[in-house]
């Protein structure tokens, strides 16, 4: 076996309690620098628990690639999001087919675009919009569970399902949230100007998925309180290093830039997209289930350092912040 | 009894097509061949076409032509150093009337009546104004922010037969609406955002009204109504009013929450104005100004663009290539067809069973009134189709680019038509197909690696691959 699989945790079967632990870390000499909102990654790399982003995405792909059931959801879906937005009326580009499964707050992004695009602002809209948002609760509470159980098990089953129904309350919320997010950044961004009012819209969009990104991995790993859920993801992505602020905004640069930006007849208004859109699209789509693994396989891996409560930064003095530090790693690794 | 109902159908269809020829109007007067934007002619050529001539405006000393009017086999067209009268048939400048500059808008003519002469209007001034179609004009300002009188257009009235002027009203600001002209009255606006209504016989001001912001799109009349569309570039503000057609006096105002000032000219028929607002809705309103009815577009609408209403029908086109006939009673969309390219300068016109509109990259097209699907076009080229203007045996269009002028087209006997549906319209075998094809590519790409993986590694990646593809190094 090696070393490194005692980091990993297999989720607690429905009904078993999860298991809390105090907040562990590496044994290694700690950076004596506090970990800060980004977890210190504005400052520079500090130690952190999280695996690196190389061997999370390889994680995350190779989970995707491995299964055929993730494989199979990631590429067929966008292909009955299309057919079912024509049904509804839609006329707009296809390039919108490569975020159908990106993760909030990007896919509430997609999911207003074609809102707007088909419905205007009104009733219809608002309408379309709770659909889409239960849709995707149902469906990234699937992905949630049998992600998981694919990371833990090596397969899925109904297992995975029923991991999922367990996320289904944080998926909603976090749907809610990246709603809120996005229309509260709309209402008050702007007045900072086009240029800083659109770097804080961006931001904010990071910010989301920085903080609610471990939400629904939370959620089926820990079957805690919703909000508790909420916390402990914010927490996780606050452990120390940069690495979940690198991946989250990798990511947030591949879903919407590169992605639209390159997706071929992006700028043709067709309900017939071309084949090399369509093989795009289906491409795009298994790289956001990829990186929705790489987030559940770092939650996995992670979840024992993430602290119970909320970190007092500022009341602990220096020596005392890195003796707990060393109990913690210590009873990570016991 | 079949033959009865072919009969009857035929009768119908004739008596139908006279009284249309009855009611529209002798030629293409004004913007959109009428004072409410028919945007219609009796006859005209139906597709195809081919190019008949062309009107460089540089080979005149100028920089490029207004939209054009039709009157008796002559289209008249204003450019920077003239006003030109040019020969429908061989495309050739017949005469000029000396012309001071400013902004391009599409003069009117208005028809000779007994001892009444033609008399042709057009906006003059002020020198040194950029000739573009839209967009804020950097005209000089007085300290207090009004227009200077140096920095205002004036509207010029010009017998046409024996080219004298007749006379002549200053406005309060430099004009780009061209002109309307309805019932003996000429109706202009001005970005000091007043509205004038000035008698066509003596050039009278019959009345002026403010609107909240620069008016700079041509204004429709029709039942009585006044319509001017005002748009704030800086304010980010648009309005739309109407005013009393005899005596002036707003009648309604319709001030949108916008977020650009992208919104299109109003046309206006029987009571009923329609408008393609920056919310992208084309909305129609009635006679007060209530709202009826409003239909979705793809894209916000060309403050140069109108819609053509004429018998019960709006066509409209958005600014990304949308081309939407809708039914004026409640707003349900007839057809739609994008066209995927921009439509700036154009406004839709119907032309012998086609609708026809010019777009920036060149081509000039037509689709089918009935069906919505597209029938001709031609190449594209450089510089935009713009404005069209109709005559019984041409289309006249403004060219856009290096040379820029008119362009004419005639029916093409030898041409040929096509019939493709719009790209909106789903083809379920096409797509499906294509989509099928995708999902097994992908799936083949994917999970072939994914099973090498998987026995390399083994179910859960026991045999974890050593910091594969390590992006970034352990601290």
């Amino acid at each position: 076996m090696s070393p490194r699989r005692d980091r990993r945790r297999r989720p607690n079967r429905p009904g078993q309690p999860a298991d809390r632990q105090p907040a562990p870390a590496r044994d290694e000499p700690q950076a004596e620098r506090r970990p800060g909102l980004f977890g210190g990654a504005l400052a520079g790399t500090a130690e952190s628990p999280l695996p690196p982003m190389g061997r999370s995405l390889g994680r995350g792909f190779l989970t995707v690639a491995a299964q055929p059931v993730l494989t199979v959801v990631a590429v067929v879906t966008p292909v009955l999001a299309w057919l079912g937005l024509i049904a509804l009326g839609f006329e707009g580009l296809p390039n919108r087919l490569v975020d159908v499964l990106a993760l909030p707050p990007i896919s509430t992004y997609f999911d207003l675009g074609t809102g707007t695009s088909r419905f205007g602002l009104g009733p219809a809209f608002l309408t379309y919009l709770g659909v889409s948002m239960l849709l995707r609760t149902l469906l990234y509470s699937y992905l949630t569970g049998a992600i998981v159980e694919a990371l833990t098990d090596g397969r899925i089953s109904r297992y995975g399902l029923l991991l999922g129904v367990t996320a289904i309350p944080t998926v909603l919320l976090v749907q809610v949230a990246s709603f809120t997010l996005i229309v509260v950044g709309n209402l008050f961004l702007p007045v900072l100007g086009p240029g800083i009012g659109f770097l804080g819209f961006v931001a904010a969009l990071v910010a989301g998925l920085y903080f609610l990104g471990f939400a629904p991995f939370a959620a089926v790993q820990e079957r805690r309180p919703v909000m508790e859920t909420v916390r402990r993801s914010a927490r996780a992505a606050m452990l120390p290093g940069g690495r979940h602020l690198i991946l989250s905004s990798l990511y947030f640069f591949l879903a919407l830039p590169v992605a639209l930006g390159l997706s071929p007849g992006g700028s043709e208004i067709t309900a017939n997209p071309s084949l090399a859109t369509w093989v795009f699209a289906a491409f795009a789509n298994v790289l956001h289930v990829g990186f929705m693994a790489a987030f559940a396989y770092r939650w996995i891996v992670a979840e024992p350092s993430v602290p119970d409560q909320r970190v007092r930064r500022r009341a602990q003095p220096r020596d005392q912040t890195r003796a707990q530090t060393r109990t913690g790693s210590r009873a990570r690794r016991g | 009894m079949a033959v009865v109902a072919s009969i009857a159908a035929a009768a119908a269809v004739t008596v139908g097509a006279a009284a249309r020829a009855q009611d529209a109007p002798s030629g293409w007067t004004q913007f959109q061949g009428g004072p409410g934007h028919p945007g219609t002619l009796a006859e005209s050529p139906p597709p195809p076409y081919r190019e008949r001539w062309r009107l460089v405006a540089s080979d005149l000393d100028d920089r490029a032509l207004s939209g054009a009017i039709v009157l008796d086999g002559i289209a008249y067209t204003v450019g920077d150093r003239a006003v030109y009268a040019v020969d429908l048939e061989r495309g050739e400048v017949e005469w000029e009337l000396p012309r001071a500059g400013g902004p391009l808008s599409v003069p009117a003519v208005v028809p000779g009546r007994g001892e009444d002469p033609a008399v042709l209007l057009y906006l003059e001034g002020p020198a040194g104004t950029d000739g573009e179609e839209d967009g804020a004009s950097p005209s000089p300002e007085e300290p207090d922010g009004s227009p200077s009188p140096d920095s205002a257009s004036d509207l010029v009235a010009v017998e046409l037969g024996e080219r004298t002027e007749l006379w002549r009203v200053a406005l309060a600001g430099p004009s780009r609406t061209g002109v309307t002209v309805e019932d003996g009255v000429a109706f202009v606006g001005d970005e000091a955002g007043t509205v004038h209504a000035v008698s066509v016989s003596g050039g009278e001001v019959l009345w002026s009204e403010e609107v909240a912001a620069p008016v700079d799109v041509p204004l429709a009349a029709a039942g009585g109504l006044v319509v001017a569309v005002g748009r704030d570039s800086d304010e980010v503000t648009v309005v739309v009013d109407a005013f009393d057609r005899d005596g002036g006096g707003r009648r309604w105002q319709l001030a949108p929450q916008a977020t650009s000032t992208a919104i299109s000219a109003a046309a206006a028929q029987d009571g009923r104005v329609v408008v393609g607002l920056t919310d992208r809705f084309v909305t129609a309103l009635d006679a007060r100004g209530d709202h009826a009815w409003a239909h979705l577009a793809l894209s916000s609408f060309s403050p140069a663009s109108a819609p053509a209403l004429d018998r019960g029908t709006v066509t409209i086109a958005d600014l990304t290539g949308g081309v939407y006939r809708l039914d004026a009673d409640d707003g349900g969309r007839v057809w739609g067809y994008q066209l995927n390219e921009l439509i700036r300068r154009s406004s839709p016109v119907v032309s012998g069973g086609a609708v026809l509109v010019g777009l920036n990259d060149g081509r000039l097209v037509a689709i089918d009134e009935g069906s919505g699907r597209l029938v001709w076009e031609n190449a594209p080229s450089q510089g935009l189709v713009g404005t069209i203007a109709l005559s019984t045996d041409v289309v006249v269009a403004v060219k856009g680019g290096r040379d820029a002028g008119l362009i004419a087209f005639e029916h093409d006997p030898d041409g040929e038509l096509v019939d493709l549906p719009s790209p909106t319209e789903l083809d379920p075998g096409t797509t499906i197909a294509r989509a099928g094809a995708a999902v097994a590519i992908a799936l083949v790409v994917v999970l072939v690696p994914g099973y090498l993986a998987r026995r390399r590694f083994g179910e859960a990646f026991e045999e974890e691959p050593e910091d594969a593809g390590e992006l970034e190094g352990d601290a």
